[in-house]
């Protein structure tokens, strides 16, 4: 003890237990062009990644992911749909008579193949060069072609990074290959169906990949890739919103984003998508857009990729209460193109709850219309950002009440009653306890400069349940969200005075 | 908002344990998807550490009642939107049940998935051909 007597004062740190950015990576689902399939991979070093899983449409979206939060899980899927390449297409100068032909499968991304004749000659004399990005109406200027190249002698030619073989063939001639021919052609990359996810996710929680999530939360969710269809989106849509309940029930309340069938006609999006799915741990994106990859290689600069990519990309960016479509956080990063404007050309309505693309009059470049989950109709869950802060605010009332399990609480006598409800000066300081994590949490400023990311929030307990009886602690968690300025009215004129 | 729709949703959640279902009409073999989900252990098991987060005094968080086979077979054979439009839930024999499940797991080589005839209602949604890509906005 002390002597003389003194005030002694330890200062601690930690009792909070607030979230570190590293213990919430963003979580991406997708095929990858190596690593082995149902693994979980922590990405945090790029190459390091890069090496692990190889490449693909979920690998440049967690390589965005890294860059913007310093790491990313990834769940590797099987990817049972196959890619597909079209046959190469000649568009002839004059008399030439090369063919060109492509190897079955193994593209690691969506291409559209552009292969220009650069020299004129046959294989070891004539020289190409190639764009694997955007699509083949674009024109040139504005895609990445590779170096120049000489036909290979023997004619086949190993496209770098693409994941398959191109075949010269000459043909009769006498000109064989013709400076000025062109051949195109597209590819899609392979694609995990809702079996290859149900295995993925059937082993997320054991194991070493179990290990992996230990004291870490899944918060955002992406699943990558384009389905082919609307249809097939809307069936893999079905078994991802079971997916996030398994995750809700293993304490990672999070929220998800997919391609809600890009590749496929509006009209088959409203009827096959839009129509029979809803939940509100998904949010689903309508676009395609151009944008600059994360992991670019010879010929593939600005793949057109689903808006997935962008919405993603700015969902890990954003704070818990902002809209992901909110001008002032500018336009998206690295977003080139999109292949619709909703604001010049609406295809959806408000209730279709659909992320899409849109440009703003307020300057360049290209934002996210607005910031919807495809939530039931009614439903509270509008937002992404609603989604999301209750996600927060959900862990935090789980963590904090996880601290009383098994503690012993005190209840009062209610007279003529049996039942015995716990204490109010308990209750008290339970509810203190938790409400305090919570202001730490929500605590701002935000992006709009509010102190907080709700309006108000409190959490209460129930002070009439039988806690001697049930042994269950009933509590209210309310959060009231800061609504977003959708809209503006206003009007003009002109006028002899003004009175401010 | 007024409509609490999702609350509601949440607030009516059967125990997970035991699906709440028409009973089966008698004599031809035929029961709702619901009903045949346990046979096929298609319910998604209670966990111990699962609990409820209240939010306006409702479960706010409505974690799905079945496993994603049975909700992907849901949504490829248009089954809740034949309850819309019927009135009634869509009921089919047990083999279609199962054939319904393996449907909802398998892609054909473009990476559609192909309803089981049997199982799928006619107000299951119709889709036409994709055409090209559109062009993009510079």
């Amino acid at each position: 003890m002390p002597y003389p007597g003194t005030v002694t004062i330890t200062v601690q740190d930690g009792g909070l237990q607030l979230v570190s950015g590293g213990t919430n990576f963003p979580f991406v689902i997708g095929g990858s062009s190596a690593g082995t399939a149902a693994q979980l991979y922590l990405g945090t070093d790029p190459q390091a990644f890069k090496a692990a899983v190889g490449r693909g449409p979920g690998v440049d979206i967690a390589l965005d992911c890294i860059s913007a939060a310093g790491g990313c899980f990834f769940l590797k899927t099987a990817t049972s749909v196959a890619g597909v390449n079209s046959v190469l297409t000649a568009t002839r100068i004059g008399t030439s008579t090369g063919t060109m032909t492509v190897s079955v499968g193994g593209a690691t991304h969506d291409f559209a193949i552009k292969i220009r004749i650069k020299k004129t000659g046959t294989v070891g004399v004539g020289k190409f060069d190639y764009s694997l990005d955007r699509t083949n109406t674009t024109a040139d200027a504005e895609r990445t072609f590779s170096e120049e190249i000489t036909i290979p002698s023997g004619g086949t030619f190993v496209v770098p990074d693409a994941g398959f073989t191109w075949t010269f063939t000459p043909g009769g001639g006498p000109t064989f290959f013709e400076v000025g021919d062109v051949f195109t052609g597209t590819s899609t990359t392979a694609h995990y169906n809702t079996t290859d996810l149900g295995t993925a996710m059937a082993g997320l929680f054991i194991g070493a990949n179990g290990a992996l999530l230990t004291n870490r939360k899944i918060r955002k969710v992406c699943w990558a890739g384009n389905p082919a269809t609307a249809a097939a989106a809307a069936t893999l849509a079905a078994a991802i919103a079971t997916h996030m309940g398994t995750l809700a029930t293993n304490k990672h309340f999070a929220r998800s984003m997919m391609d809600g069938g890009s590749i496929d006609t509006s009209s088959n999006y409203l009827s096959a998508f839009s129509a029979v799915f809803a939940n509100s741990r998904v949010a689903d994106t309508y676009s395609l857009e151009d944008a600059i990859s994360p992991n670019p290689f010879a010929g593939f600069g600005i793949p057109r990729v689903s808006g997935l990519f962008s919405d993603f990309g700015r969902a890990v960016r954003a704070q818990i209460s902002e809209n992901l479509g909110r001008v002032a956080s500018g336009p998206l990063d690295g977003c080139v193109a999109i292949a619709n404007d909703e604001s010049k050309n609406t295809l959806f309505t408000e209730a279709d709850k659909t992320l899409t693309f849109r440009t703003d009059p307020s300057g360049p470049g290209f934002f996210i219309t607005n910031g919807y989950l495809k939530s039931s109709a009614g439903s509270d869950f509008l937002y992404w950002d609603y989604g999301v802060l209750l996600d927060e605010g959900t862990t935090v009332v789980d963590r904090e009440l996880a601290r009383y399990r098994l503690s012993k609480v005190r209840t009062i006598k209610i007279p003529s009653q049996t039942a015995r409800p716990i204490d109010p000066r308990n209750a008290a300081q339970i509810e203190m306890a938790i409400n305090s994590a919570l202001a730490e949490v929500m605590r701002g400023p935000t992006v709009d400069n509010h102190p907080s990311h709700v309006e108000e929030q409190v959490f209460t307990i129930d002070q009439t349940n039988d806690v001697f009886g049930t042994r269950i602690v009933r509590g209210t968690y309310r959060a009231v969200p800061l609504p977003p300025a959708e809209n503006f009215e206003v009007t003009v004129g002109l006028a002899r005075s003004v009175t401010v | 908002m007024t409509d609490k729709k999702n609350d509601r949703e949440d607030a009516t959640r059967p125990s997970v344990a035991t699906p709440a279902a028409p009973a089966a009409k008698q004599g031809d073999g035929k029961r709702t998807p619901e009903e045949w989900a346990p046979t096929f252990g298609q319910v998604r098991p209670k966990t111990f550490e699962e609990t409820i987060t209240m939010v306006n005094g409702k479960p706010f968080d409505f974690v799905g009642q079945f496993l994603w086979q049975h909700e992907a077979a849901v949504v490829l054979h248009g089954w809740k939107l034949h309850a819309h439009h019927a009135g009634e839930p869509f009921r089919l024999s047990k083999a279609d049940y199962e054939a319904a499940l393996k449907a909802a797991s398998e892609t054909n080589e473009k990476g559609e998935y192909t309803p089981h005839p049997a199982a799928l209602s006619p107000h299951a949604p119709k889709t036409e051909p994709k055409p090209e890509l559109p062009e993009e906005e510079e």
